[in-house]
């Protein structure tokens, strides 16, 4: 093929670079770039579908769970626990042992392991608010209670009888575990 | 007296035997060869003294002796006379009458050159004319009657190429003759003589046929193939048949672009700019490498346009889900729930079986035993029952050997004192030993890790 045109026109450049067009050289260039973002782009993408997915998932599997606990949660919940005599006898508090929750623990009171406790006398219509203050090991109890097990005697003209309890306290009638 | 006879390859000769003869693409010259490289006054041919002479009239495209550009010269036996792109071999000899006729087909090129003399006879246009002939140029005796209208010269011929093959003119020719008039060939020429001939025709218009431009010129050298095939298979039946292609000399040549007289000079410098600058397209790697490369580029991008978005999508999703009341108020439940959550899992709500373990070295004796344990109601919730032995009377007895452990369980007749012995919390009243007088409390959670309730560790 001729060099020149029939006009004289000096040949053009035929635009290739090591036997490659200037377009495969523009795209080839453009691919590594692009690439790199399209990466990157994923890597983020993906963590934050990931994250949106957790987050998704968490909150069905919280759901769930509240709902669970919501039928069980008053089944642990501390209650200010008071014995109230509604007889005509003196009721005397032997013993009393309480389960009460203390933060994400079940503790345990036990009156009989305890030097300091005194048992309450109750005369016919008192109420009482059992606490005790110590320094002995599991011997400080503020009177909160889940579960609960006692021993009182009522004192009548006639006898003495002594009762044995145990329960779940749930406060119902006034907070008073009422001795009838 | 001499007679010039301009031969082009594979057609007859063209005779010219008058002192001077116009030579151009103007149907007013003497001869007329419609070819674009011809000029419409291209050259004369004269004679002088006993030869004769080529003189150029101002062509554009020249005139060539051997292949010198002249613009006058002596034309002499064996010369080959070029005419713009139209080349002639000179032969010099004693006058001869005959037909002055020779087709564009015969030519090879997309040419029609005839003498005016049969142009006007055809009922030419009388603007193209030919002027008076000369005695010398009577047609021959059986041409005396007006040869037919398809002979017609074609004023507007230069406009688009002729058809390859005019008819001699001539009208007591049998068809051989003209089939052998238009290969060049003697009407009882060989099989062999036509195989080889045909070939070497077909070979020329086989190669014009596939360096042609326009569609125009591939119909024009198509119809030309055809035509020599007819005349072939007419000289030698069967010969046409036999495929170009299968005969040795045949090797298509290329004809360089600048000796392609189709298309014009300006179109053709602008094709070779055009080829220059997209290399491309003469061979598909580069392009096809660069299809493929852009292709790949746009649909990252495209992907990349997609996670953007997307992002974006997920981002607002992600921020209106987190402000959302529902995922507030499940958050604010877990928190309240959340020591609840430990107790239920460390097993606070979940039953476990009670076992007595007798840690003193003497039998105990319980005097009552009280226990809460879960049970589920109809509903599926779990119900804080309780276990009180002081109700069942007689029914309850429980005695631990000593060291023993003893697993605790009461199928009391009436339904309070009922107990399977599973149970969240439980208490004691033990006898003393070795003082009836004295007793022994004892009250803690059972879960999974004290399964065991330990008495008498005191004693």
């Amino acid at each position: 093929m001729s060099e020149t045109t029939g006009e004289g026109a000096p040949k053009k450049k035929s635009g290739k670079i090591l036997g490659l067009s200037w377009g495969t050289w523009v795209a080839g260039a453009l691919l590594v770039p692009v690439c790199v973002m399209t990466f990157n782009l994923y890597r983020s993408w993906s963590a934050l579908n990931g994250r949106k997915s957790g987050l998704m998932a968490e909150h069905k599997a919280r759901v769930e769970r509240n709902a669970e606990l919501g039928k069980v949660f008053e089944n642990l919940q501390n209650k200010p626990f008071q014995v109230c005599n509604k007889t005509a006898d003196t009721v005397t508090l032997n013993w009393l042992a309480v389960a009460y929750q203390d933060g994400k623990v079940i503790k345990l009171f036990d009156s009989s392991r305890c030097r300091d406790w005194k048992p309450p006398v109750l005369v016919p219509g008192d109420a009482r608010l059992p606490t005790l203050n110590s320094d002995q090991e599991g011997c400080n109890w503020g009177g909160e209670v889940v579960y609960y097990a006692m021993q009182y005697t009522r004192e009548s003209e006639d006898a003495v009888n002594t009762i044995n309890f145990v329960g779940h306290f749930k406060g119902y009638d006034r907070d008073c575990h009422n001795v009838q | 007296m001499a007679i010039l006879k301009l031969h082009r390859h594979g057609a007859p000769p063209l005779e010219i035997d008058r002192d001077r003869v116009l030579v151009g693409r103007d149907p007013a010259c003497d001869v007329v060869i419609d070819d674009k490289s011809v000029s419409r006054r291209h050259a004369a041919l004269e004679r002088r003294g006993p030869g004769f002479v080529v003189v150029d009239q101002g062509s554009a495209n020249g005139s060539f002796v051997n292949g010198e550009q002249v613009s006058e010269a002596a034309l002499y036996d064996g010369q080959e006379l070029r005419l713009g792109m139209v080349p002639f071999r000179i032969q010099i000899e004693s006058e001869v009458e005959g037909t002055l006729l020779m087709s564009a087909g015969d030519l090879g090129g997309p040419a029609t050159m005839m003498m005016p003399a049969q142009a006007a006879a055809a009922a030419a246009p009388p603007a193209y004319a030919p002027p008076p002939p000369a005695p010398a140029y009577a047609p021959p005796p059986p041409a005396a009657a007006p040869p037919p209208p398809a002979y017609a010269a074609q004023p507007a011929s230069y406009a688009e190429p002729a058809p390859a093959y005019a008819p001699p003119p001539a009208a007591p020719a049998s068809p051989r003759d003209e089939a052998a008039d238009l290969l060049g060939l003697s009407p009882h020429a060989s099989p062999t003589e036509v195989k080889a001939r045909l070939a070497e025709m077909t070979a020329d218009l086989e190669s014009r046929l596939a360096n042609a431009r326009t569609p125009n010129l591939k119909a024009t050298y198509q119809k030309n193939l055809d035509d020599v095939k007819s005349a072939a298979e007419l000289l030698a039946p069967g010969m046409a048949s036999v495929e170009a292609y299968d005969l040795p000399s045949v090797q298509p040549t290329v004809v360089p672009d600048e000796m392609d007289i189709s298309i014009p000079a300006p179109v053709r410098a602008a094709l070779v700019h055009l080829d220059e600058e997209a290399p491309e397209r003469q061979s598909g790697v580069p392009a096809k490498a660069t299809t493929i490369l852009s292709f790949t580029v746009m649909s990252l991008v495209a992907v990349c346009a997609f996670f953007s978005m997307s992002k974006t999508k997920i981002v607002k999703e992600t921020n209106a889900f987190l402000s959302s009341p529902e995922f507030k108020e499940g958050t604010s439940l877990a928190q309240r729930y959340a020591p609840m959550d430990t107790l239920e899992k460390a097993g606070a709500l979940k039953n476990s079986p009670l076992k007595v373990c007798n840690k003193s070295g003497q039998a105990l004796n319980v005097l009552w035993l009280g226990a809460v344990y879960g049970a589920p109601d109809k509903d599926g919730n779990l119900q804080i029952k309780g276990y009180n032995s002081q109700f069942c009377g007689e029914e309850f007895k429980l005695n631990v050997p000593a060291g023993a452990q003893v697993p605790v369980s009461f199928q009391g007749g009436s339904e309070f004192c009922n107990w399977d012995g599973q149970g969240l919390f439980v208490s004691l009243i033990l006898q003393h030993p070795q003082n009836a007088e004295r007793f022994l409390h004892v009250a803690r959670p059972i879960n999974n890790t004290e399964a065991c309730v330990e008495v008498g560790e005191a004693l």
